[in-house]
Parts: structure tokens; sequence; C-alpha cells
């Protein structure tokens, strides 16, 4: 298995999830749709998964191992709703002067939905890049290098009572591949048989070769 | 002397607004103050509610049905007309019934007041908050 897998899955289990405290929920795969109320307050989601891989010219060489410069996509989403004094305002017994700085104090959704989503990108971002988890979860030496490289909002939506913020962090990180190649089918035709006979024109005798039977 | 038809039509959402469709709503305005019953006869403050609004998902395209209460006046029954930038709240019931109990809203900042004077109404979009 190719190592980007085994750091995807290592990031997820290892560093986000154990270290999200309650602040975040972490999703391994591309989500195609996502309800505001699934991700209310403290249920915003954090999706990681593999985006592009870059690989220098030197990785077409027949043996491993390659360096491989992965990039993951980190989604966040987030949503809130506005939110007032209510038992103020649902209080028969409450002065004017309560009720109006109830309505002073009402905060709308697109200001709890952006300072949610700021938040989440300053937890994720600090577990992260914690010097603790340089490795990302995998043993020493695995990552030789990690590092965020932007972080992106977009647009909120307006979603009801609710208003939801996406966005994404691109964390890319260099690790190397081995080259194990695609193993080998040796089932019912008893092996394969590769010949390896050096053929030279014109000489019959000159003929070399060993018959193999991959086992 | 008769009325021209636009004092007619306003004189008539006695009928259309305060009439058999008519809900109990409640304003409060930003100094705190309640505003419950109307000002051209002293009844209790009366309009249309409706609790769900058509929109298309802006994912998709789809059409979808949302739960925005919208509220509609008569502006002439206000003693003051909530206006963009303001927050007030707005009580309405829970469901449509006169009787059921009121629940609390704040006017939605990103959708300001409809109606002008032009007829006589105003169109209010509400959203329900969460316990601060």
């Amino acid at each position: 298995m190719m190592k980007f897998i085994e750091l995807k899955d290592s990031i997820i289990c290892n560093v986000l999830g154990p270290q999200a405290g309650g602040q975040f929920q972490v999703v391994e795969y591309q989500r195609q749709g996502k309800s505001a109320e699934e991700v209310l307050n403290l249920n915003r989601m954090v999706q990681v998964f593999y985006g592009t891989g870059d690989f220098p010219k030197s990785a077409g060489k027949p043996r491993g191992p390659v360096s491989h410069d992965v990039t993951f996509r980190v989604e966040l989403t987030v949503s809130a709703s506005a939110c007032t004094d209510l038992a103020i305002l649902d209080n028969a017994g409450s002065t004017a002067e309560q009720r109006a700085t109830a309505l002073r104090n009402t905060l709308e959704a697109g200001s709890n939905a952006d300072k949610s989503f700021d938040e989440l990108v300053d937890l994720v971002y600090q577990i992260l890049m914690d010097a603790r988890n340089f490795d990302l979860g995998l043993s020493k030496g695995a990552v030789a290098n990690r590092w965020v490289d932007r972080i992106e909002k977009n647009d909120p939506l307006d979603k009801g009572e609710y208003v939801l913020l996406t966005g994404s962090m691109l964390l890319t990180c260099r690790i190397s591949e081995d080259l194990t190649g695609i193993p080998l089918d040796t089932s019912a035709q008893g092996g394969k048989i590769f010949d390896t006979t050096v053929q030279v024109d014109g000489d019959e005798v000159a003929k070399e070769g060993v018959e193999q039977t991959a086992t | 002397m008769s009325l021209n038809l636009r004092a007619q039509a306003e004189r008539e959402l006695e009928f259309t607004l305060e009439g058999e469709f008519q809900l109990p709503v409640e304003l409060v305005d930003p100094q705190g103050n309640i505003i419950n019953t109307s000002v051209l006869d002293g009844s209790p403050l009366r309009g249309q509610v409706l609790y769900d609004t058509v929109k298309e998902n802006p994912d998709t395209g789809a059409t979808i049905i949302s739960n925005e209460p919208i509220v509609v006046l008569r502006r002439s029954s206000l003693a003051r007309v909530p206006k963009q930038g303001e927050t007030w709240a707005v009580r309405i019931p829970i469901s449509p019934s006169t009787t059921a109990p009121l629940e609390s809203f704040t006017l939605n900042k990103d959708r300001p007041p409809e109606g002008g004077s032009s007829l006589g109404i105003i169109r209010i979009y509400v959203v329900r908050d969460a316990q601060s």
C-alpha cells in the first residue's frame, strides 16, 4: 500500500480524531452533501482526503523509494444560528430596558458562523503543526516535512435559520513511497515462465538463457 | 368623495391582513417597547404569518421549502415601523392558531423589511434565534 494512504488514516485516527476534544468531528472522505443542522456549533466538520501528489522526475526509476509530496485537502464546514436572550424576550415580566439590552446583544448567524470557522482553523492548524505531531502519527522519520500551504474561506450560505460556512486548508507532506510493484498472480496456471534467452544473430551455440518459473 | 384605488386597497387590508387569516403578532422595538395593539382602533395587533418560504437551493438549483417565517402587517396599525438595520423582536404563534403561545424571533438583517407606503403593508423576514 502506498504510504500516503497510511498517512491519511494516521492523520484522522491518531492526530485529529483523538485531539478534537469534542470541538469538531472528523470525516475521512469527501461528503457530497452536509446539512446545516448536522454541523451546527461544536459538530462542525473536518474532512480529510487525498487531493494531489507531486513527484520529481527521478521518481521514474525502476526501484524505490521515491519522494512524494502529498497534498491533503482538509475541508472545514461550520454552521451557526443567530442568538439572543430569549429568556428575557419571552418573559412577560421583563422590563423595556432588559428587552432593549437583549436586542442590542443579539448576535447574527453570519457573525457566529464566521467566529466558529476562524476558531476551527486555529484548532486544526495548531494540532497539525504541533511539533509533537511532526510525523502525523506515523513512526519517527516517516514524514520528511509537512506544511500548510494555504487556507481559504468561502462565502457564507443562507440555510434558513442557519448560516453555513465552508473553507479548506491544504496540508502538504513529504514522504517516501516504496516501489513494490503489482503482486504476481500465481493461481491456476501454475506460475509464469520467463524466457531470458539471449539471442545472438547467426550463432546457434551462443544461446543462453534460463527458464524460470515464478513462485 | 370616493376613495382612490390606493386608499381603497389600504382600507381593505383590514380584511385581507387582519381578517379571517389573521394571527396575533407582537413587536418589540430596539428600545424594548412592546407594540401589540393597533393604533387605529386599539385592538390586538394582528397580521398575516407565513411559516415557510419557497426558495431555490443555491447548491443544486432545486426548489426547497425553508422554515423561515414571513410576517406581513398593515403599516397604519403600527405605532412605529421597523427599518433596515434596526434590531427588533417579533413574536408570533408557534403554530397557525390564534390561541397558540407566542415564540420570539428577531429581524433578519440580511433581508430588510419590504413594502413601502404604496401598498400600505410591511413584510418582515424573521430568523429563529438560539438562547445566548
